[in-house]
């Protein structure tokens, strides 16, 4: 029943103010980018039709959200029914890399996924195009990281030159693509034990 | 109700004849836009009644050109609040939120070509938002409120020879003309934004509500449709915390947003923003309906699908100003009336708190002027109520992490299940005597008092005073 309907990809990207949430959705959407794109207010979306398993082809739903932590209580909205949560941190801001776990953690008390432990995020260090000498933020401290938060892929990019993008969105369309038929499974299972218990009652019936 | 949803309707069929129905329709409708706006233009200028002025700004074109406007917002607000201090220098303490302030300053004024102006709008913006802070540290910034000041300053600023001229040259001009940006900037952010510069955006969700009943007074059908009574409006955030100069961005002097920033100054009503975003809902009612049909396979669930499909209609809405002046019409028109049912709405729904703009604003001709006490006693009444809901939302958020962690900690799941069937299994076969013999002895104090009362008073009093 799951195969007919078109299959959609809900990404979320999630991380502190101006580490470029949003430049990296267009990169990999329009390919585009812009030193101007004004601050997210709310949750903003972009589509882009991909190919999966060679010739098939699913809808991913991109949500850019907004940084400023005042704007979370909207989140449990656009949350919910995420197959990927994509956490940004800017390689030049410490802050905005120490705050990867709590946003993970923001996430999964608020999205209210069916199984938090294997639920897939993905990690992005953007702006890897400035200077050597403004990065704060090693590679190793990086790796160290999504290792610890359970082997969470990572990706070191740059929306503004075009670095990685691809290849990260890729990964993301791979874990969500996985995550949704997960959830397909489950809701399949639950529907076959529902049908199970059924007959399991007449049985009994029977018996008597 | 079927009369409201009626009466909008035919509103807007009948919107062509009431256009006229204002306060210039003594300039007959043949004579083109240009011409009467040069002749609107002209009785703007020999204004010096505030009161005209209100009238003036409230109708079509507004204040029509930015040179004219500065001068009416600043007379205007100036009879809103009374500030005791004028801009205060001295003070050096940094705000919180400057880091944030920062971020936003910088990618401001994208529409902006000429660099070096964008740089000077740039740097006015950020002295005037961090001087707003760090003269009312109380209040919070928030993610949109850059929006609104670089409206302001557009106004004093969207010529850019003399702005950069005047960069390099009288420094008492360009200071006196700051003073001025300042005061304004001022004025607007404490009486109109008080609701969103609280350390939570729960005013501001409240608002968005509002939207919500009143589509459901206006056009029942259109709420159910909407499913209105399951979603939350978030849909509306970034048009109501910006008063919509998030997305209409003030291009030229014609742009449609110094319109709606007149009509809310002139009004002196925080009402004018939702008011527009439901007459903007109800105006594409079908556009909306047909879009959220076509997206049905493409979202997976509700808040979802209601979002993109509105967010889909604003944004082919916003390159078509024309379409903006028309809603801009039907809220002037139905503006009394609208008044009354938002009234009637915010006195039904008690969801909006006591000292919010929407209670301090909106009220006619009893117009208030308000000192720089009575705003201060109103934003501390409101940052008590905020931050009492705050802290129970994040009781409620604790619980709710504590929950998530014993439920998807299968091994704790599993040690306390034990626990429990330990307990149960000891208190069953091990204790059992003592706990029945505890449970009957005790029954008397922390069970059933007043059934003892009530068979045997004397001995229950009695076994008491022993």
């Amino acid at each position: 029943m799951s195969s007919k309907k078109k299959t959609i990809l809900k990404v979320i990207i999630l991380g502190d103010s101006g580490v470029g949430k949003t430049s990296l959705m267009h990169r990999y959407v329009n390919d585009k980018y812009s030193q101007q794109y004004k601050a997210t207010i709310g949750a903003d979306f972009l589509t882009k039709e991909i190919n999966v398993d060679g010739d098939r082809t699913a809808t991913m739903q991109v949500w850019d959200t907004a940084g400023q932590e005042r704007f979370q209580s909207l989140g449990v909205a656009f949350y919910r029914g995420a197959d990927c949560c994509v956490l940004v941190y800017d390689v030049t801001n410490t802050k905005s890399f120490e705050n990867i776990k709590s946003w993970r953690d923001e996430f999964l008390v608020h999205a209210n996924v069916s199984s938090p432990e294997s639920f897939p995020f993905v990690i992005l260090g953007n702006k890897i195009d400035i200077e050597e000498t403004k990065k704060v933020i090693s590679v190793k401290s990086a790796q160290d990281l999504a290792k610890s938060l359970g082997n969470i892929p990572l990706f070191l990019t740059s929306a503004k030159s075009s670095i990685n993008v691809d290849p990260a969105f890729e990964e993301i369309a791979r874990s969500a693509l996985q995550q949704n038929q997960n959830d397909a499974d489950a809701f399949e299972e639950d529907f076959n034990d529902a049908i199970n218990i059924q007959l399991d009652g007449e049985a009994d019936s029977c018996a008597c | 109700m079927g009369s409201t949803s009626d009466s909008y309707s035919s509103s807007q069929e009948t919107l062509a004849t009431l256009e006229s129905n204002t306060i210039y329709d003594f300039i007959p409708s043949y004579i083109n836009l240009g011409f009467q706006k040069e002749l609107k233009l002209k009785i703007i200028r020999d204004t010096t009644n505030p009161v005209v002025l209100e009238i003036l700004g409230s109708e079509k074109f507004g204040f029509i050109e930015n040179k004219v406007r500065s001068k009416c917002w600043h007379c205007l607000l100036s009879r809103q609040l009374r500030l005791e201090n004028s801009r205060n220098n001295d003070v050096l303490i940094d705000h919180p939120d400057e880091n944030q302030i920062n971020l936003d300053v910088k990618r401001s004024f994208s529409f902006v070509e000429n660099t070096k102006h964008r740089d000077f709008l740039k740097d006015l913006l950020s002295r005037i938002i961090i001087g707003i802070f760090r003269k009312h540290p109380k209040l919070r910034y928030y993610q949109g409120y850059h929006d609104i000041v670089s409206l302001f300053i557009l106004v004093w600023h969207s010529n850019e020879e003399v702005d950069l001229s005047l960069s390099t040259m009288i420094l008492s001009a360009v200071d006196a003309q700051f003073d001025t940006v300042f005061e304004c900037v001022e004025i607007f952010t404490l009486v109109y934004l008080r609701d969103f510069m609280m350390n939570s955006l729960d005013f501001p969700i409240d608002q968005l509500k509002l939207i919500s009943h009143l589509i459901k007074e206006k056009d029942p059908d259109l709420y159910h449709s909407m499913k209105l009574d399951k979603i939350s409006p978030f849909f509306a955030i970034s048009s109501i915390l910006t008063f919509f100069s998030h997305d209409l961005k003030p291009t030229n002097e014609n742009s449609i947003i110094w319109e709606i920033f007149d009509l809310i100054i002139s009004k002196n009503s925080s009402f004018i923003p939702i008011l527009i975003f439901t007459n903007f809902i109800l105006m594409q009612k079908q556009k909306l309906i047909d879009q959220i049909n076509l997206n049905t396979e493409n979202f997976d669930n509700e808040t979802d699908l209601i979002h993109a499909s509105i967010q889909q209609i604003l944004l082919t809405s916003i390159s078509n100003e024309n379409f903006f002046f028309k809603i801009m019409t039907i809220t002037r028109l139905n503006y009394n009336r609208d008044v009354k049912l938002l009234s009637k709405v915010l006195f039904d729904s008690r969801i909006i708190n006591c000292g919010s703009p929407l209670l301090t604003t909106a009220k006619g001709n009893n117009k208030t002027l308000f000192d720089t006490k009575d705003i201060d006693n109103l934003i501390d009444k409101q940052i008590k109520i905020n931050g009492t809901r705050k802290n129970i939302r994040q009781t409620n958020t604790r619980f709710n992490i504590v929950l998530y962690h014993v439920i998807n900690n299968k091994h704790l799941l599993v040690k306390l299940s034990i626990l429990v069937g330990l307990l149960a299994i000891i208190s069953k076969f091990s204790n059992r005597n003592l706990i029945w013999e505890t449970y009957h002895k005790t029954k008397k104090v922390w069970l059933d008092p007043l059934h003892c009362l009530l068979h045997n008073p004397t001995s229950y009093l009695y076994s008491n005073n022993n």
